[in-house]
This record gives structure tokens, C-alpha cells and sequence, in this order.
């Protein structure tokens, strides 16, 4: 009797195990799931791709999904008022580097990524989620994508100049050697050494060797030798007419400017390869790439990441399913993944390095894409990008002192370097502020 | 019984005033009154992009006054602003509308062509400046480099980008015009007659009979176009980003960019109303001296 009894509990615990392993291993998604994605063109096709794909891969679930753009701050208005109104979706889009990090509105992605026993490293591309932790080790968000850059050359401005194309570890202070070669004409005949792309003003802080604040955003360095030598490089490069200054940059794009063959160098980031290898393949521009230059004193190359995320907010509804498409975006759904690969490195450390990184571009192979995957790992994420942005513009109006106004670095330095300081300690994520 | 009719046609009338009026008073109400109190409410919170912030008092108030260089930076360059557009605008008003208000020869279409300006004013057309103002290849210097002038870098020097962007609004003043052109057509022709009867010049004679009499639309000028001129924003936004090292960053500017850019709505909201305030100051003064040279009929 003992023994039938003893069996049938046994037998009873053995069934209640396997079913609560069971229900861990897949919690079947229900409900409504609403997203909120930001995009136009191009970026817009993506999401639109993205979420469609999770759409028709989880029938059981209720999705709404908004694209809404960010010209105009249409999409900064939307995404506040929703959030302070406890309205907000239960996924939304966001950036380390942009509005939203060190809120208190979305939801610390830890516990989950615990309890599910993700393997971030294994899963994501290397630097895909770093910018993602606050100060505090909170998970702010997750990826979807990121985009570094690959410094484009033409090759027959090189060539005619007698210059060897750029090897790895080469400086700004190289560039001011041998870029004067590419110095010459004059109006709208003028060709410079390389083009004052968007991102430089971020890359030409990295160039002296120095950083501007500490990883955990707790030093900030931008009293630091090392910023006053990027300032000086920058100076140089401006007024020696190697760079279009800040106002003959705003008359002429610097794409535009490489394309029409005006200028050696162009920074190209991975969101614009296509549209600017097409162009320049029109106009006949004999396009190379080489690494991205290093800082002087540290040498270690010089690169931007610009990236892309979601996060599941505090009022999110359906936290199973938002999680679920956080993950599958991010890595778990192929074919998510591969949708993302059309306007950056998509976060899949598989589908970056098998599918992404294979992505050949006529002429160039699979180089583009190859050296993107290889680089972001070590690209600083967007230094000065949304909550920092306040510290970036008074970094702009350092750099015009020295290059439209004549400043010396050093006054320069003396002038704004405190104001950056006094900046980043008003910071709300702040909790000790150290100069360096 | 007649009484009674009277005050029942007034309620009549009092009520239709207020149903018509209703409309605007309710707009007015919602889209203007209350966003004031809500703004002015913000300003005493560190309210920042996310919507939420506790009260600080006038800690914001207090950090534009004593602690953001950038602040006082773009109070004086707007001041700057005020003080070199106001004047020339109303001074190049004036004088266009005069000229316009003349019996000349294709009047229609002069004044078709100073208005145009107005009708077109916009991002396309600033960019359009900052390309005329280009200190590469600008128009403007290819022109000066004919007569062997070296132009400067207008928008690259901080000594001349405010300068421009005066010149670039003062191109665009042809609402301004248009309004001093029909205050000076309401002055009855009669006195010009008695002038020249008197022997009194055409010079003579705008002086003493147009300026006089045109003090009402100067005067309305002149507070509509420093109220403008205050909130000046387009431009140095378009062309130069407040730059070059904050010379053009305006009041509007730094509202905007506290506001949308560093989420700070409630220094933002504080800053806004500091400009309002200034505003409103210096509406006050101009409508208070108005008394002494301001002749409204007899």
C-alpha cells in the first residue's frame, strides 16, 4: 500500500515539474501588443519590416505599431507627452544617445534577460549593448541596430597627389602633413582634404587621445590636455583649408562635395553606404576605403557609433510579448534580423557576422560591411548625443572659437572648458563629479 | 412698456455679443491663457524631456540671472538685434511707403515688387541668403570682388553673422511698408496743398505734415516690430546654429533648445518668460512716452 502510495506521489511531483519547465520554456504570448518606432524613408521601410515580420510569426498576438518621424521634434513631442501621461506604448523606440536614457520610464531589462538566462554576449554583436546600461547598471533598453563609419577615399585625388592611401593608425597630425597635397582652387572650384561631415565634430574630440568623460559618465575630461590637442588639430586642419569651415560647409553637403570629386575624404557612415557609393559610382568618383584615423597620443582609431534601440516602458501592458519582440529583434528571429541589416549592423552577433557582413556592394565586395562588424566593438557610442546634448553645443561653439573666430586653444579652453564641466555635473545621473 | 422693450432688445444684443464672441474667447482661453499658467508653473519645476519634475521654486530663474553664461549671451545679441532692425525697418518703411504713395509710373507694379519679399519669406529663401552670403562663393562677395573688395566671411565672423541676418529680414519688410503706405494715404491731401500754397518743399513738407501724421503707424510699427524682432528665431536657427561662437543665439533660440534639444522644459518654460517679461517692459515704456510724439487726429 506504502509503496503504491510513494509511487503515485512521486509520479504526481515528476508530471507538476515537468509542467512548470514546461511553462518557463514557453509562455505561450497573448493580448495586445502596441510599438512605437521612429523613422522616414528608408528607416521607416525597416521598422515597418521588422515589426511586420514578428507580426506574422506571432498570430496569436493583437499588434499595433505607429512609425513616427523625427524631423520637425514631432517624434521628441509624441514620446513625452505619452510617457508623462502614462500613455505610452508598451514597446518604444530609443538610443543610448538620445531621449529616454536615465528616466525613470522604462523598465530595467535585467531581471528579465536573468531570468530568461540570455546569453548577451553570445547573442549580440560586441559593443551592441553597452551603451545601454545606465550609470547604475540598470538595462535601460535593448538593440536592434548601430552604424559606425569607414573613412571613404578617392583614389584619383590620391593617386594625382602623389599620397599613399592611409594604413591603419594613422593621425590627424599625418593628415595635416600630407593633406595640404589636396589643398587648392579656389570659389566653387576649391578641393579640400577631407570633408567636414557631421560626425567630425565627435571624431576630432577623440583625435588628441583623450576621451571627454569617464565611462560611467561620472569624470568628465573636458579640461583635459588632450581635448586642448584636438582643438589645436582641428584648428589646423580649418584654417590650413585642408576642411570646409562650419559656414562653407552649410552652402555645399559633404557628401556632395566628395562626389563631385572636390575633396579626398569623406567620413561614410553604414546608414548611407548605399546612396553614396551609387552617387559616387554615377559621377565616376574612384572610391577606396581605409581605417579611420587614431588619436594622437593613444593610438587607438577613432570611431562613432550611432545606435538604435527599444524599450519596454514602466506602463507597458503586455510585458511578456514586448520582451518577446525586444528579444527577437534583437537576435532570436532571423528574419527580423536580416530586415534590420538594411540600415545598419544589425544587433545578431550570427546575423551580423553570416549575413550582414556578407552584404557585397558593387566594386567593393563585402569590405564595407566586414570592417563595420569588425570596428563597432571598439566605436564610442555618440559622446554628445540627447541628454548630453547641452555639453556637445558648448563643445560646437569651443570648436568655432578656434576655427572661425582665431581663439587659441588655450584661451579657448580657459574660456568654455569649465562651462562643459559645470554642464555635465548638472547632469541628473550625475551622483559625484570629478575633474580630471 | 417702452422701457421694457429697450432693456429686452440690450439683453438680446448682450447675449449675441457674447455668442459670437465665445468662439475666440474659448480659443483664447484654452490655447493661449491657460498654456501662460501651465508655463509659468513649469518654470518653478526641474521638469525635464520625460514631463515629470519637482518643484524648485525660481532656482531656474535664478540659474539664467547668475549661472548660464549662454543666457545673457543671447539677451544681449537680440538686444543688438532689436536695436539695429527696429530702427531701419521703420526708417526703410517709411520711405518705401512714401515713395510708393507718389504718382509715378507703374506704381502697381513697384508695389507688387516690395511686397513680394513678404509673401516668400521662408526656409528656402534664407538658405537661399546663406548661399548670397557664402564667404567662398557668394554672390555678394564675387560682386565686391569686382570693384577689387575682399569680402569677409559674412556668416563665418562673428563681427558681421548678426549684421546679415538684419539685412536678410529688412529685404522682407513689405507688410511694414504696406501698412505705412495707407497710414500716409489717410492724410487729407489738404494740408500738402496749404504747404505749397505756404512755398514749403517736398522735404519740407514730409517733415512737418507726413511724419506727424503718420505717428500713429510708426507708432503700431514699431511695437508690432519689436515684438517680432525679439522672438527672432528662423535664421540664426536656418543658417547659423547660433553661431559663430554664440554670436547670433537668440532669446527664441535658447527657449528652443533648452526646451527640445536638452529636454530641460522647465529652464526652458523660466527663460521664456523672462523674454516676455522683457518684452512686455519694453512695450510699456514705448507706449508710455507714445503720449508726447504719437497724434492721433486733432
Amino acid at each position: 500500500m506504502w509503496k503504491k502510495i510513494t509511487a503515485l506521489m512521486l509520479t504526481l511531483i515528476l508530471v507538476a515539474s515537468l509542467c512548470s519547465v514546461a511553462s518557463a520554456e514557453t509562455t505561450p504570448l497573448s493580448g495586445k501588443l502596441t510599438i512605437w518606432a521612429w523613422g522616414a524613408d528608408a528607416e521607416a521601410e525597416q521598422r515597418k519590416a521588422i515589426i511586420e515580420t514578428f507580426i506574422a510569426a506571432h498570430p496569436e498576438l493583437e499588434v499595433e505599431y505607429s512609425i513616427i518621424p523625427t524631423a520637425d521634434s514631432v517624434w521628441d513631442q509624441k514620446a513625452s507627452a505619452a510617457l508623462s501621461s502614462g500613455s505610452a506604448p508598451d514597446v518604444i523606440q530609443m538610443s543610448p544617445d538620445y531621449f529616454g536614457m536615465n528616466t525613470k520610464y522604462y523598465m530595467d531589462l535585467n531581471p528579465l534577460v536573468e531570468r530568461d538566462g540570455v546569453k548577451l554576449d553570445e547573442v549580440l554583436l560586441p559593443g551592441m549593448i553597452d551603451g545601454y546600461y545606465d550609470a547604475d547598471g540598470k538595462l535601460e533598453g535593448f538593440p536592434l541596430h548601430s552604424n559606425c563609419f569607414y573613412m571613404a577615399i578617392n583614389k584619383d585625388m590620391f593617386d594625382n597627389a602623389g599620397v599613399a592611401y592611409p594604413e591603419a593608425g594613422w593621425t590627424m597630425n599625418d593628415l595635416l602633413d600630407w593633406g595640404t597635397k589636396f589643398v587648392g582652387g579656389e570659389g566653387a572650384n576649391q578641393t579640400f582634404a577631407i570633408a567636414k561631415h557631421w560626425v567630425m565634430n565627435n571624431i576630432m574630440l577623440y583625435a588628441g587621445g583623450g576621451v571627454p568623460y569617464s565611462p560611467d559618465l561620472q569624470t568628465c575630461y573636458m579640461n583635459s590636455a588632450d581635448i586642448t590637442k584636438s582643438l589645436e588639430l582641428y584648428q589646423k586642419l580649418i584654417t590650413g583649408g585642408l576642411m570646409p569651415n562650419d559656414t562653407e560647409s552649410k552652402a555645399i553637403p559633404s557628401a556632395v562635395l566628395f562626389e563631385s570629386g572636390l575633396c579626398a575624404m569623406y567620413p561614410c557612415g553604414g546608414f548611407e553606404a548605399e546612396s553614396f557609393l551609387n552617387d559616387c559610382a554615377e559621377n565616376g568618383i574612384n572610391v577606396a576605403f581605409v581605417p579611420m584615423p587614431s588619436g594622437v597620443s593613444d593610438g587607438k582609431e577613432i570611431n562613432v557609433q550611432y545606435a538604435t534601440g527599444w524599450a519596454i516602458t514602466q506602463t507597458a501592458k503586455n510585458v511578456d510579448a514586448a520582451w518577446e519582440f525586444l528579444k527577437e529583434s534583437a537576435y532570436a528571429n532571423e528574419d527580423m534580423c536580416k530586415a534590420t541589416a538594411t540600415c545598419g549592423i544589425p544587433a545578431s552577433k550570427a546575423v551580423a557576422e553570416n549575413y550582414y557582413a556578407k552584404i557585397e556592394y558593387p566594386g567593393f565586395g563585402t569590405t564595407f560591411n566586414d570592417y563595420m562588424v569588425a570596428h563597432l566593438g571598439a566605436a564610442h557610442l555618440n559622446p554628445f548625443g540627447g541628454t548630453l546634448a547641452s555639453t556637445g553645443d558648448i563643445w560646437a561653439t569651443m570648436v568655432q572659437a578656434v576655427t572661425m573666430d582665431g581663439q587659441t586653444p588655450e584661451d579657448t579652453m580657459t574660456k568654455y572648458a569649465q562651462q562643459c564641466m559645470d554642464e555635465f555635473a548638472s547632469y541628473g545621473f550625475n551622483t559625484s563629479i570629478k575633474a580630471n | 412698456m417702452k422701457k421694457s422693450s429697450i432693456s429686452g432688445f440690450e439683453r438680446r444684443n448682450t447675449k449675441n455679443f457674447y455668442a459670437f464672441i465665445s468662439p475666440w474667447l474659448i480659443g483664447f482661453l484654452v490655447l493661449t491663457v491657460y498654456p501662460m499658467f501651465e508655463s509659468f508653473r513649469l518654470s518653478l519645476t526641474d521638469t525635464g524631456f520625460t514631463g515629470t519634475g519637482g518643484y524648485i521654486g525660481f532656482a531656474n530663474f535664478l540659474t539664467a540671472f547668475t549661472a548660464d553664461t549662454r543666457y545673457w549671451i543671447s539677451f544681449r545679441n537680440t538686444l543688438v538685434y532689436v536695436l539695429m532692425f527696429v530702427p531701419l525697418n521703420l526708417i526703410l518703411s517709411f520711405f518705401l511707403g512714401w515713395l510708393l504713395s507718389r504718382k509715378v509710373r507703374c506704381l502697381g507694379f513697384f508695389r507688387s515688387v516690395f511686397y513680394i519679399p513678404y509673401l516668400t519669406a521662408g526656409v528656402a529663401v534664407t538658405i537661399m541668403w546663406g548661399w548670397l552670403f557664402n564667404g567662398s562663393y557668394g554672390l555678394i562677395n564675387y560682386v565686391l570682388s569686382m570693384f577689387g573688395i575682399s569680402g569677409p566671411n559674412w556668416l563665418g565672423d562673428k563681427n558681421t553673422a548678426l549684421m546679415c541676418i538684419v539685412l536678410m529680414n529688412l529685404w522682407s519688410i513689405g507688410n511694414n511698408i504696406l501698412i505705412m503706405l495707407s497710414g500716409i494715404q489717410d492724410i487729407p491731401q489738404s494740408y500738402y496743398e496749404s504747404a505749397e500754397i505756404d512755398g514749403a518743399s517736398t522735404f519740407r513738407q514730409i517733415f512737418t505734415i507726413t511724419i506727424p501724421l503718420s505717428t500713429p503707424t510708426i507708432f503700431f510699427n514699431l511695437v508690432i516690430g519689436i515684438i517680432n524682432a525679439f522672438q527672432l528665431f528662423n535664421q540664426p536657427y536656418i543658417l547659423t546654429d547660433g553661431g559663430p561662437v554664440d554670436s547670433t543665439r537668440t532669446m527664441s533660440m535658447l527657449v528652443f533648445q533648452n526646451a527640445f534639444e536638452y529636454g530641460k522644459m522647465g529652464y526652458a518654460s523660466a527663460v521664456a518668460w523672462t523674454l516676455f517679461v522683457a518684452i512686455m517692459a519694453i512695450t510699456l515704456i514705448v507706449q508710455s512716452t507714445s503720449r508726447k510724439w504719437v497724434f492721433y487726429g486733432d
